[in-house]
């Protein structure tokens, strides 16, 4: 039998190129084509939308911790907490805050709900960060959220 | 003579001034252009996927569709520089072959010649032609080559490729292309005589 050597090329085989080369798939591929086109394209829409999202959740989060820090700036004026030296909800020294029994009601209600806009926040900044798993701005918000998040806790926990 | 091969050739230009038209409106995100692009088109990388996922029509369907979804995201990217007919049967022979390097694993590791079965997916496509003579012969050899073997042969004898395409899309070396084409041939010729 013939062997293969560079060069010498054993000669085409007749009619080949003749073979049908078309052919109707059994049945409409298109829907499935079509769906997976819609689908990539809402996650390309998708992911701008949730880093907004989440940006905007974050700028909303800095706002109410601020709206938290007046509040919680009353009821610890009557300790005599040195001057200058206010509670914010972000600061790490939420356990000098006051405890359940100096706590006015609406001010736990205000880091309860200063909590519930972290996770919300939190969740979005997940969903985006998946969309966009290299965000890096994505990436410090969540870490921020967190950070903030662990800091209504400690102050709720106080507050027991 | 004269005017059929002009009206040939202008329906071909027309056909292609089509194609770039819905390119055009389909990479702005007109998904009825591409609809019209996957239904003219749809039969031509239909059979390639078939000849190259060796007659299984499951594995082609999706192959089929994969093409076409990688095809809508590289839109953008064709420039028109060839057809768009050949622009996105490149594109399939990437998706199919390229991607997993599947013709070099082949060409690598799977040199036993095939067996004729009645049931296989290329028994069936065979089936087809039964009343066909000599194309009936070749669907039957083909299906008996083995992978590496037979896919060279389909990209270079079939659907015109050149050593070089193959191996830039496969992955393979051009060496190995011809080797393997020799091969299918050799093989093809004893079987066919």
């Amino acid at each position: 039998m013939k062997q293969f050597e560079p060069g010498g090329e054993e000669p085409p085989i007749p009619g080949l190129g003749g073979l049908k080369r078309d052919l109707a798939p059994q049945r409409d591929l298109w829907t499935g084509i079509d769906s997976r086109i819609r689908a990539r394209r809402m996650r390309r829409q998708r992911a701008p939308w949730q880093a907004a999202v989440g940006i905007a959740a974050s700028a909303l989060l800095v706002l109410s911790a601020v709206v938290g820090v007046q509040s919680l700036r009353k009821p610890a004026e009557p300790l005599q907490s040195p001057p200058g030296v206010g509670l914010p909800v972000a600061s790490r020294d939420m356990p000098l805050l006051p405890a359940t029994a100096r706590m006015h009601p609406e001010t736990r209600a205000l880091v309860k709900a200063n909590l519930k806009i972290v996770d919300s926040a939190e969740s979005q900044l997940k969903r985006a960060l998946a969309a966009d798993p290299d965000g890096a701005y994505l990436k410090s918000l969540l870490d921020t959220a967190r950070q903030q998040k662990e800091q209504l806790h400690v102050v709720l926990a106080d507050a027991r | 003579m004269i005017t059929v091969a002009a009206s040939v050739a202008s329906g071909t230009a027309t056909a292609e001034s089509e194609d770039i038209a819905l390119v055009r409106q389909a990479a702005a995100g007109d998904q009825r252009a591409f609809e019209r692009l996957y239904r003219m088109h749809v039969d031509r990388i239909y059979g390639l996927c078939c000849r190259l996922c060796n007659g299984d029509r499951l594995r082609a369907e999706q192959s089929t569709q994969d093409a076409f979804v990688r095809a809508w995201e590289k839109l953008g990217s064709f420039r028109g520089e060839s057809r768009f007919g050949t622009w996105l049967h490149r594109l399939t022979v990437n998706v199919v072959l390229g991607e997993h390097r599947l013709l070099k694993r082949w060409v690598t590791f799977d040199d036993s010649v095939g067996t004729e079965d009645e049931s296989s997916p290329d028994a069936l496509l065979a089936v087809q032609h039964e009343d066909e003579g000599m194309k009936m012969d070749l669907e039957r050899a083909l299906s008996k080559l083995p992978n590496g073997a037979r896919t060279v042969l389909v990209l270079h004898d079939i659907e015109g490729y050149q050593h070089e395409e193959i191996a830039s899309l496969t992955g393979i070396a051009v060496g190995t292309s011809k080797a393997q084409l020799h091969r299918a041939r050799r093989l093809m010729r004893g079987w066919l005589q």
